[in-house]
């Protein structure tokens, strides 16, 4: 039986401390929308209202509805490429964390320490002959190039975190299944994936964020506008002659939400996906 | 019917008719970890590579062909006083924002820990800042930080703070800086420190209970040695983040005012885009690199050593 002792000046304080640490983490977001549902010339008075007078519609209506910068289209550019990301990584990321984690193959060694590697060159770098490696693939300007690029900038991890769950996993049931005659990619995905199902909730939810979020290799692979993700869409409203900031927090409103939502209804099994996997290293 | 046996051992081939999916499962792991490897070796490794190259060529944007230029840039790098400022403001931004992000994220995990009431959804919002986009992250702080407009100058004067601080210049840029950096990344030591303390089995406090320990030598005895392998992943993997983050400061600050936020990632992305010189930026790129593999290597020593001393 665990002891609790529940004293109440304990609880004040984490009470209190909970209040504060709730606010720094949540009043930005809130700033945020703040500013997208309030009439422009309140939103930008020198004396701004933690509540505004007037809530309006009418940035979020102009933004959905811009002729010059098409949303729904851009939202969907986003969801394609997110999904597609997410999708992508997860079969490739699982097959070789299966055989990182259970089979023996030659520069086994190699490969797992090249995966931790990779992480550590700063991304800002490779972006340049990334560039160069897409135009001689033909890859720019296309959203299968930046499906392929957020995908494989996700892989080292993915690869990671789903090895560390399948050790996780009792090796007793598969080694029943192939003395039932399975073959390793039916032992694969008749018994580890669907055991594995919240590590992988927690790493598609990871690289679907990471996929919408991304910014850097989206601004340079992506040149036409109708082409363009939600994150550089969003900075059509910076403008030589005067930033819309009414617009700009409009449209990032629009993007962030849909991924704070998938956020935090999978965020259970990030929890979990990183209890057995990236902590288990 | 009990199906027959095909082999006793379970890493053997099983009985498959088709001679292409024998041939396919023999060889499975290279099957499985070839989609894995061609991705990677593509588009990783080769443009690590090119990087590697470049930093010893003088290359420049839309010249003619680079020149192959030895250790030139090296040199060049090793005296120059804005590479050494660069990596003077890395250190500081690398270092305060780790140790504030753990620090919050270990603090807010135990209070998580301690079981609550609503407990579920008080974890969910905490992690919130890590799925904003980094760059809105940054356009909305810098709304926030914003001396005429800003919400956080308009509060301290309502609380009769006359002359509020200006966040963004040369002074305070850096710590303002530092604390968004903060504010983004605690919520993952939050989750890696949560699920740590999640797998400490209760036992051990039970036992140290009857024992006649009180909970603060439970938590020195118990909590912190069981929670350091898991902490020292998350620390490394924390300071290899900030020491290339990139997104927030460009957007933020964009390195300045007069350099003041010039971190590495930010001073060789502008030698690299801005003025054209690719390999010199490549050059910046490859010692933020060495840096953070002496980091990482120090870091694996002490990290070995340490699970020698558990298994002894």
């Amino acid at each position: 039986m665990t002891v609790k002792r529940k004293f109440p000046i304990k609880s004040i304080f984490t009470v209190i401390v909970l209040t504060v640490m709730l606010l720094f983490a949540l009043f930005p977001f809130f700033w945020l929308m703040r500013t997208a549902v309030t009439p422009a010339r309140e939103a930008f008075s020198t004396k701004p209202q933690l509540l505004p007078q007037n809530l309006t519609l009418e940035n979020l209506e102009r933004v959905i509805s811009s002729p010059t910068i098409p949303f729904t289209r851009q939202f969907g550019n986003s969801l394609i490429v997110a999904v597609s990301t997410t999708i992508f990584v997860i079969v490739v990321g699982a097959s070789g964390a299966y055989a990182l984690a259970r089979l023996k193959f030659k520069g086994q060694q190699t490969f797992s320490l090249s995966l931790l590697f990779i992480q550590l060159f700063p991304a800002v770098l490779l972006v340049i002959p990334l560039f160069i490696v897409m135009v001689n693939l033909k890859l720019t300007n296309s959203l299968f190039g930046l499906i392929l690029a957020y995908s494989t900038s996700n892989l080292p991890f993915v690869v990671w975190l789903l090895r560390g769950y399948f050790l996780s996993l009792p090796a007793e049931l598969e080694d029943a299944a192939r003395i039932d005659g399975c073959t390793t990619y039916g032992v694969l995905f008749r018994i580890i994936l669907p055991l594995a199902a919240p590590g992988i909730a927690a790493a598609a939810t990871l690289a679907f964020v990471n996929g919408w979020n991304e910014f850097l290799v989206a601004n340079v692979l992506i040149n036409d506008s109708r082409l363009r993700v939600l994150s550089i869409g969003l900075t059509s409203y910076i403008d030589q002659f005067g930033t819309d900031y009414s617009g700009l927090f409009s449209m990032a409103m629009l993007t962030t939400l849909p991924v704070v939502l998938v956020f935090m209804l999978f965020q259970r099994y990030i929890v979990g996906g990183l209890t057995a996997g990236a902590v288990k290293s | 019917m009990n199906k027959p046996i095909a082999s006793m051992n379970p890493h053997d081939t099983p009985a498959v008719s088709n001679p292409i999916m024998r041939f396919l499962d023999r060889h499975a792991a290279y099957v499985l970890v070839l989609p894995t490897v061609v991705a990677i070796v593509l588009i990783n490794l080769y443009p690590l590579l090119y990087a590697a190259v470049l930093s010893f060529q003088e290359a420049k944007l839309g010249t003619a062909a680079p020149i192959f230029i030895g250790l030139d840039n090296y040199r060049r790098l090793m005296a120059d006083p804005e590479i050494w400022n660069a990596i003077r403001i890395t250190l500081i931004f690398t270092l305060f924002s780790v140790v504030g992000s753990v620090l919050i994220g270990l603090g807010l995990a135990l209070l998580l820990n301690s079981g609550f009431r609503g407990r579920g959804i008080v974890r969910s919002l905490f992690i919130i800042p890590w799925a904003i986009p980094a760059f809105v992250a940054a356009l909305i702080w810098a709304w926030m930080f914003n001396d005429q407009f800003g919400i956080i100058n308009a509060g301290l004067k309502q609380l009769g703070i006359a002359r509020p601080p200006i966040w963004l210049d040369r002074n305070n840029a850096i710590w303002s800086l530092i604390l968004v950096m903060i504010w983004k990344s605690f919520p993952f030591q939050l989750v890696v420190m949560l699920a740590g303390l999640q797998s400490i089995p209760a036992e051990m406090y039970d036992a140290a209970a009857v024992d006649g320990a009180n909970s603060r030598q439970a938590f020195w005895s118990i909590t912190l040695p069981l929670l350091r392998p898991v902490a020292m992943v998350s620390i490394l993997l924390a300071s290899i983040n900030a020491f290339h983050y990139f997104p927030i400061p460009w957007i933020l600050t964009g390195g300045g005012p007069s350099k003041a936020t010039n971190v590495l990632a930010i001073e060789a992305y502008t030698v690299a885009f801005n003025a054209g010189d690719m390999g010199y930026g490549a050059a910046g790129a490859m010692l933020m690199f060495f840096f953070i593999m002496i980091g990482a290597l120090v870091y694996v020593r002490l990290y070995i050593n340490e699970m020698r001393t558990y298994e002894k």
